[in-house]
């Protein structure tokens, strides 16, 4: 008798999408490097399981659970780095992702260039599902600001996303961000399902591209082989 | 983190169902052991000896040459041989292969065959779902590993881009770790060995699983040497990528591409969110910067192969979520005579003796297909397949008789001698 490990690479998707139930979640993590993204995340996950906590591989890959109004909730949440160098594979970390964090630093106004760059590859390549928030990090370092709240918050509502204000090191702001963007996702996540039962799931799914080429196989089949060699 | 903790308790609650006290401190310690090296996953699933022991029959029914399952295993394997060295994409011949053990799993586990071998209520169908995967890796990708490897090295070889990793590799192991964007210390040599090691344990191994288990023991040792002189500081991805990068760079290149696109499409489609799946796609991310390492300093643009790499994800969720909606089967045919040239053909379940009589015709090249027929030898009777007989049926049929036939698939020129071949068109040889 051996204790094994089984599910090596992490908990299983499966059915988590209905009422009542408990719901997956990836959330990817974006930003210039420096804005803080590692430390706002770490300051989350960290804070309440102190006590339990059990070594892990960094803060470049964490996961939360919650429990939201009887709803549970799985968060993976995927950092990327920010360097310019990486920046062109963002793809393959914010693909399937349900929600994107993307942070800048107020006192650089850079990293909010950046940022809208980011919103604007988000939206083009996974289209309105994708729940957006911009987080507005260092409010401690309030004196020196250098992007304006107002023009920050405009910006964000003019492209559908949630505007945040947060500090990692004085703890500010970070629960309510990422409670309010799991309340987004379940809220997204319920509407997609419903739309689904309703069959009427064109604009719900089609970004997940699943769904929709789900009878694509038997049209492939109908010669009788499904192979061409 | 909170999952990590539940699933601790998990491993509590499971393993305090076995008898001696004594092994389960020694379980306990050993899965301890593993957390604290790896830290694997959320969902811990523990293999209880039942579980073993059930794994070790699957493997077993895979094997035993008069069992339905074991006829499909075997034939698989055979398609898949055969169609691997066709294939000129590694995603289109993974994927084919990572759709055919879901097929497998997906049968097995609804199968009366698996129900005669357990008590079906002591099991829910996903813990089936786990003990049936491990038991393909064993079945299926073991015999399968090393054509896998060399048809994943020619087509490698073929789209360049084995040569474009070589020729970036030195150019990176020339470059300062400062111009890598390294801000942490490295692997020291020592280390270094060791994690070189660790990737020729990954390469030897065919379950994705373990492959998975000892990529991630290796970024734990990464991430430990970059915390050399500056303990207990947690790094992100903006530390991680680059370390991961120089230490990639003093590897075989090689083997860990064929390693990762290995894991990547034949890991099991259920668990692709979790921390194998991200390490996984930032060794996959390391290896696509390499490979345009000179590019991307240029521009910024998306590279063609990444962005392709979002339409492969796809279309791998796709095939996966497609599986139930497709029945194909595999059925063995040999040309002219039992022992002679024979083929392994998928086609689906209600393909009739007509349809799959136009595939041998094109299979085994012959000039006058009207002049063949579908046979099958039942216990060394003769009969030719009506048109409209399905084969999968009449096989099916052959596969479940209560006594044991032996019995082979024909292809072969119609004679028309008397008395007549008896020709069969319904499938009942129970």
């Amino acid at each position: 008798c051996e204790a094994r490990l089984g599910g090596g690479c992490g908990w299983r998707r499966g059915p988590a999408r209905r009422p009542g139930r408990s719901f997956s979640f990836k959330v990817v993590l974006l930003g210039e490097g420096c804005v803080g993204k590692t430390s706002l995340v770490l300051r989350y996950c960290e804070n309440k399981f102190n006590d339990k906590h059990i070594t892990t591989l960094q803060a470049s890959f964490l996961t939360k659970k919650l429990n939201i109004g009887g709803k549970r909730v799985n968060l993976a949440i995927w950092d990327t780095a920010g360097q310019e160098r990486f920046h062109a594979l963002g793809p393959i970390y914010y693909r399937d992702s349900n929600g994107a964090i993307l942070v800048y630093d107020i006192t650089d106004e850079d990293s909010f260039q950046k940022v809208k760059n980011w919103v604007k590859e988000l939206r083009k390549m996974l289209g309105n599902e994708i729940c957006l928030c911009i987080v507005g990090n260092k409010i401690d370092l309030e004196k020196e600001r250098h992007v304006s709240v107002q023009e920050a918050e405009t910006y964000a509502e003019s492209v559908g996303a949630k505007h945040y204000h947060t500090s990692a090191k004085q703890n500010k702001g970070i629960e309510e961000l990422f409670l309010d963007l799991c309340k987004r996702m379940i809220e997204t996540a319920q509407v997609d399902e419903r739309a689904r039962g309703n069959g009427s799931s064109q604009s719900g799914t089609a970004r997940r591209g699943v769904q929709i080429i789900d009878d694509e196989p038997q049209v492939q089949s109908s010669g009788g082989c499904c192979s061409s060699g | 983190m909170p999952l990590r903790k539940e699933s601790t308790e998990d491993d509590l609650e499971m393993l305090s169902g076995s008898s001696s006290k004594k092994t389960r401190s020694v379980i306990l310690a050993k899965a301890k052991n593993r957390l604290s090296l790896v830290n694997l996953s959320n969902v811990f699933t523990v293999f209880l000896s039942s579980d073993r022991k059930l794994q070790k029959k699957i493997v077993e029914l895979a094997q035993d040459k008069d069992s339905y399952f074991g006829n499909l295993v075997r034939d698989y394997r055979v398609y898949s041989l055969e169609t691997m060295v066709k294939q000129s994409s590694s995603t289109e011949m993974l994927q084919e292969i990572r759709l055919m053990m879901t097929q497998l799993k997906s049968y097995l586990v609804q199968s009366t065959e698996l129900k005669s071998l357990i008590d079906p209520a002591s099991y829910t169908e996903e813990q089936l779902e786990v003990i049936a995967e491990t038991a393909l890796y064993k079945c299926v990708l073991k015999p399968l590993k090393e054509a896998i490897n060399s048809s994943l090295k020619d087509i490698h070889t073929k789209d360049g881009s084995l040569q474009q990793l070589k020729e970036n590799q030195l150019v990176i192991q020339n470059t300062t770790t400062t111009d890598l964007g390294i801000t942490t210390s490295v692997p020291e040599t020592v280390v270094l060995e060791k994690i070189l090691h660790k990737f020729a344990a990954m390469h030897k191994t065919y379950s994705p699983e373990k492959k998975i288990a000892i990529l991630l023991k290796t970024c734990k040792l990464i991430y430990d040497s970059m915390a050399q002189g500056n303990p207990g500081k947690p790094y992100g991805a903006d530390d991680f990528l680059p370390v991961l990068m120089y230490v990639l760079a003093r590897s075989n290149l090689t083997e860990v591409l064929l390693n990762v696109e290995y894991m990547m499409e034949l890991m099991d489609p259920a668990l692709q969110l979790g921390e194998g799946s991200y390490y996984l796609t930032t060794t996959y991310g390391v290896l696509e910067h390499i490979k345009n390492y000179d590019k991307i300093t240029v521009t910024r643009q998306l590279s063609m192969e990444v962005q392709d790499s979002i339409h492969r994800w796809e279309r791998r969720r796709t095939l996966n979520k497609a599986r139930a909606s497709r029945s194909s089967d595999f059925i063995c045919i040999s040309f002219l005579e039992i022992g002679g040239q024979s083929r392994t053909l998928a086609s689906r379940h209600d393909t009739t003796a007509e349809q799959l009589s136009q595939q041998c015709a094109e299979k085994f090249e012959v000039s006058h297909p009207k002049d063949y027929g579908l046979f099958v030898y039942v216990d060394d009777q003769c009969l030719q397949l009506d048109k409209d007989a399905l084969p999968h049926h009449i096989k099916a049929s052959l596969l479940k008789s209560e006594t044991k036939k032996d019995f082979h698939f024909i292809y072969k020129p119609i004679d028309h001698k008397t008395p007549p071949v008896p020709i069969v068109k319904e499938s009942d040889f129970s």
